[in-house]
């Protein structure tokens, strides 16, 4: 049994050492698997394109480098670049019904990954190794320089140790023994 | 201690005490009675011995004493063991804390209080001399009448 599912499983997987779940779901299964060869003439195109829901001018095949077979190469489009006031059919990812997704569109908690754009980015290029490595390592040369000063406790003095020959005293007046001990 | 009383301190430090000099004058000055003397559990030698941390050679060295031993005692689980051996630690470090911290208020007060006396001799002085002046010119200006 486990052979002919082996058998009956995409080439596709063969490139692929580790795919998620959801992708194998779709790779092995029979309605949604893609064609195995990229369409050459207009019928073919036409055929395809009607089965990814795209009209033939915008199909597109994928790089062969992929192993895609004849899915549609699409330039994805950000979350952040889509219109907000376009009537989506799902308004919380903006996306139509059956409409064609890149393979990483369905990302949604790294949509920074899709059509990166530094430009678009919250910070500057230079930021991050400046806030990783540049900014720890002036709190640890300050911590260096300066770690070892003994600060001043005010308000008090230095506490007292004992030592020889060093006599301290309490506020308090003096009783029969501390008058003997001072003897 | 705001940036003012820094300031203040850094423009008059013979209003304040010296931390690193320590106490400038008599210990035992305002004390007609005397004052009590601290007791060290331990003489320096005795601290030497028992292998006391430099830092920890102070009148509460006992009590740091009974840390170390029980420590040793209760080793490898001896967390929370001697918190009753610390507490009377800290609370004697209090104690002996707030000894210092008087001092340091003692110096300040005398400091103020000398330069309060410095400042009345002087203005007595400068009255005297005042006096002199303005009599020498009277005499000055009835001589020329």
């Amino acid at each position: 049994m486990s052979v002919i599912i082996r058998l009956n499983r995409s080439s596709l997987c063969a490139h692929h050492t580790s795919l998620k779940t959801a992708h194998r779901t779709i790779l092995n299964n029979r309605d949604w698997r893609p064609g195995h060869f990229i369409p050459k003439t207009d019928e073919e195109i036409a055929a395809v394109a009607k089965k990814y829901n795209m009209i033939p001018e915008d199909y597109k095949p994928l790089d062969p480098k992929h192993s895609g077979g004849d899915m549609p190469d699409i330039t994805p489009v950000q979350y952040v670049d889509r219109s907000p006031w376009e009537d989506w059919d799902y308004p919380n990812t903006r996306q139509h019904y059956n409409e064609p997704k890149h393979r990483y569109e369905g990302v949604r908690w790294d949509r920074y990954r899709i059509y990166y754009d530094p430009n678009k980015l919250p910070y500057k290029p230079w930021q991050k190794p400046f806030l990783l490595m540049v900014l720890p390592a002036t709190f640890y040369i300050i911590h260096c320089l300066f770690g070892d000063i003994k600060w001043p406790y005010y308000p008090s003095f230095d506490p007292q140790r004992v030592e020889e020959n060093a006599v301290h005293y309490t506020f308090e007046k003096p009783t029969a023994e501390s008058r003997e001990i001072l003897r | 201690m705001g940036l003012g009383y820094s300031i203040d301190r850094y423009r008059h430090p013979e209003k304040y005490p010296n931390i690193e000099a320590g106490p400038t004058f008599d210990p035992l000055y305002g004390f007609p009675e005397g004052r009590k003397t601290k007791t060290s559990p331990y003489t320096p030698e005795e601290m030497a011995r028992l292998s006391i941390p430099l830092d920890h050679r102070d009148y509460c060295a006992h009590y740091y004493r009974a840390i170390m031993l029980c420590y040793a005692e209760y080793q490898p689980r001896a967390y929370r063991y001697c918190n009753p051996e610390k507490h009377a630690y800290h609370e004697c470090l209090k104690e002996d804390r707030l000894d210092v911290i008087k001092e340091h208020e003692r110096e300040r007060r005398l400091r103020l209080r000398r330069i309060r006396k410095d400042e009345k001799e002087n203005r007595e002085k400068r009255m005297v001399e005042l006096n002199d002046r303005l009599a020498l010119e009277n005499e000055h200006q009835s001589n020329d009448i």
